[in-house]
């Protein structure tokens, strides 16, 4: 693309550059002001302000002696003790680990879905998927959780099965619930529908008469699906897996109803710095490294999309 | 030295179901020239001694499709021949467009046959079938650059890559876009993105090249451009062409024959001047150019004329017609706005000769269109009077003598 050379003086320039904006920018600013400072005064102050306090926390000193429970000094060693720790550290590996299993779980099991919904031309066949995908958005995820615990429980649905069927004998009986099995199960059925939605909207923009030039053009259904339908859905792919990916770090419940102690994730830890020890500086220091790395995934996401952009168009 | 090419040729022998094969068959040089179209003057020459004796190219029997209770596509028989421009012609929701994706394989037939090259294709699955197509929002690839665009269907069919690159640079000085290569189709024109998706389909030489509206978003300038852009590189190579269209304009310049369709059903099928001159249906008379039609009553029929009364009994016109016409049926007379001349005023005798006044009058250049009303009839008539210079065109409300030759005025039957 060729640049323009911008024209410094003309009589053109003021009308062409009304006729550039778009007709968001057209509201008079006082008005557009009016209509965005209730939300933008609700994400950005307050919860900036919220955020901004606690990375100040982050940097005080824990006295659980003391008459005040933070010294207002300037120390890092609520990070020093976090990545010092081993313990700590395999806490974040295996949380890194479960967001990872789950994201790919989604992925592969939302993927299917996602495509069958944006091509099939049966309106009924859609309507079942979208009516599923949007019911489990109605349920709670406390009724969510405990409905596993039902099912995968040691007297569970799903063990009392495999027993009448013979898979397995009474003495037996699988382990589901307390370990990582039962938090991968729990948060893939959580994340799933975010996965699809990101999905769905993300492929209906891949035009179907792009399959079918590239079935005209020779490419059997596996070729075209590889050449042409995966590298279209890159965008989307990388918009939902990053979308559960970090729902799926951050997660609270599901780790502590249904994963054992060995296998909680950071969260539950934060909650425990904050709430059990009252210790604000290094729940607030946890919170910070979380989001941080959060941040990181999100950057490297964007940068991606961006040379894609670039190069795509 | 030329080494015979060899050719990648789609496998028609597979049954249904199984897996994408391509078998490799070697072509003699000159054969393989021949295909590659690129030299006119060869190529024309083939075209004009093939029409008679060469079979079809295409050819559709009794085919139908329905989608549920709606009815696509109905008993539609055709038969294509090699070089041929064939366009298919009919309103939206006519069915053209899903008889052109029956043909690429794109929707199965409800029922009848598809025979690509005297072979059915029925149940050949479309990446087996060896015809291109240009989609109406051109389909390319987004993700590929322009030359991995045209390339694709040749890495498909695992030709070398020293190949690929001479056939891309030829393909792309036929579209006239060489250097444009790395461009991708995002950073195009629109027309130039048509070349491509031209360009795309040619170069994996297909049995025949289907277009699904090719032009149609395109805007009014560009489109007359790419028509003719299109036809000539359509008779360079000299491939047989489907061509679908709501576009009359484009029908009749364009194609060397065409189906009209309307509601799923074949209407007519023939050259551009039998289609706009000799219209077999009342609804290809309406749907192609402009016309008048009169409801009335056959008073007298001999000497291959009919006398038609028209509904107030007021007027009679006189129009050709065949013997078969009954007295008494109730009939509609067409005519064409041009084939209706203006009279001085004076010149009252002889058959078909009408008073009316201009109710509007449209310049338009090389013609002037005139709405009159019929001095004894509430019926309007539309009249196309070519202009001379210096001469004045009728004003609104000026009286006027309308005529028409009884051969110009076709009838056809009231339902």
């Amino acid at each position: 693309m060729s640049k323009k050379i911008p024209i410094k003086e003309g009589p053109l320039q003021p009308e062409r550059q009304v006729s550039r904006r778009s007709v968001a920018l057209r509201l008079k600013p006082y008005r557009a002001l009016g209509l965005l400072s209730p939300g933008l005064f609700f994400l950005l102050l307050i919860y900036s302000g919220a955020l901004l306090s606690l990375f100040v926390f982050s940097f005080f000193r824990y006295s659980a002696s003391g008459v005040e429970i933070m010294q207002k000094t300037f120390v890092l060693e609520n990070y020093i003790r976090f990545l010092g720790d081993p313990f700590y550290l395999k806490v974040l590996w295996n949380t890194f680990k479960i967001a990872f299993i789950v994201t790919a779980i989604c992925l592969v099991m939302g993927y299917p879905i996602s495509y069958f919904m944006v091509r099939t031309r049966s309106r009924f066949g859609r309507r079942v998927i979208m009516m599923t995908v949007f019911i489990s958005f109605l349920v709670s995820v406390l009724v969510r959780i405990f409905s596993w615990i039902i099912i995968l429980g040691q007297n569970g649905l799903l063990n009392n099965f495999m027993v009448l069927i013979g898979i397995i004998d009474e003495e037996h009986r699988m382990q589901l619930l307390g370990n990582i099995y039962g938090t991968i199960v729990g948060l893939t059925h959580i994340l799933l529908p975010f996965m699809v939605l990101t999905l769905v909207g993300v492929l209906k923009g891949i035009h179907p008469s792009v399959e079918e030039a590239s079935q005209n053009l020779g490419a059997n259904k596996a070729q075209t699906f590889l050449k042409v339908t995966l590298p279209l859905s890159l965008p989307a792919i990388s918009a939902g897996s990053l979308l559960v990916f970090t729902l799926a770090i951050s997660s609270f419940a599901v780790p502590l109803l249904l994963g054992g102690p060995s296998d909680r994730m950071i969260s539950n830890y934060i909650y425990d710095a904050f709430l059990q020890f009252a210790n604000y500086p290094f729940g607030a220091a946890m919170s910070f490294i979380l989001l941080f790395l959060t941040l990181i995934l999100v950057l490297i996401q964007m940068r991606v999309l961006q040379t894609r952009l670039l190069a795509g168009g | 030295m030329q080494a015979p090419e060899m050719w990648m040729k789609v496998s028609r022998e597979k049954k249904k179901g199984s897996c994408c094969v391509f078998s490799c068959t070697t072509r003699a040089p000159s054969a393989a020239n021949e295909r590659e179209g690129l030299i006119p003057t060869l190529v024309k020459e083939n075209k004009m001694s093939e029409t008679i004796s060469e079979p079809f190219d295409l050819e559709l029997r009794g085919l139908s499709k329905h989608f549920g209770k709606v009815v696509a596509a109905d008993k539609v028989d055709l038969k294509v021949q090699k070089g041929e421009f064939l366009s298919i012609l009919g309103p939206s929701g006519c069915g053209k467009t899903t008889v052109l994706r029956m043909i690429a394989g794109f929707e199965e037939p409800t029922a009848g046959e598809i025979l690509i090259k005297q072979e059915r294709v029925n149940d050949i699955p479309p990446f087996q079938r060896n015809v291109g197509m240009v989609f109406q929002n051109y389909a390319l690839f987004p993700h590929l650059d322009v030359e991995e665009n045209l390339a694709f269907g040749l890495k498909i069919r695992k030709m070398s890559k020293a190949l690929i690159k001479e056939k891309v640079e030829r393909s792309l000085s036929l579209v006239r876009l060489s250097g444009k290569g790395r461009r991708r189709p995002s950073q195009l024109s629109g027309g130039e993105q048509q070349r491509i998706a031209l360009a795309r389909a040619l170069i994996i030489e297909p049995d025949l090249i289907l277009l699904d509206e090719p032009l149609s978003n395109l805007d009014a300038k560009l489109r007359a451009e790419m028509r003719v852009e299109l036809k000539k590189i359509q008779e360079l190579v000299g491939i047989t062409s489907v061509f679908v269209t709501h576009d009359q304009e484009e029908a009749l310049t364009l194609s060397d024959r065409i189906v009209v369709m309307n509601q799923g059903a074949v209407e007519q099928i023939g050259i551009p001047t039998d289609i706009y001159e000799s219209p077999e249906t009342d609804f290809v008379a309406r749907f192609i150019g402009e016309g008048n039609f009169f409801e009335g009553i056959v008073k007298k029929v001999g000497g291959g004329q009919a006398v038609v009364e028209l509904d107030n009994g007021r007027l009679t016109i006189t129009a050709a017609c065949k013997e078969s016409v009954q007295v008494g049926r109730r009939i509609k007379v067409f005519v064409r706005p041009e084939h209706i001349d203006i009279l001085p005023e004076t010149q009252m005798e002889g058959e078909n000769v009408f008073k009316a006044i201009v109710t509007f009058m449209s310049y338009q250049g090389s013609t002037c269109r005139y709405v009159c009303s019929l001095a004894d009839s509430e019926k309007d008539v539309i009249i196309c009077v070519k202009n001379d210079r210096g001469v004045v065109p009728f004003s609104s409300g000026s009286p006027i003598v309308a005529s028409c030759s009884p051969n110009s005025c076709i009838i056809y039957s009231s339902a």
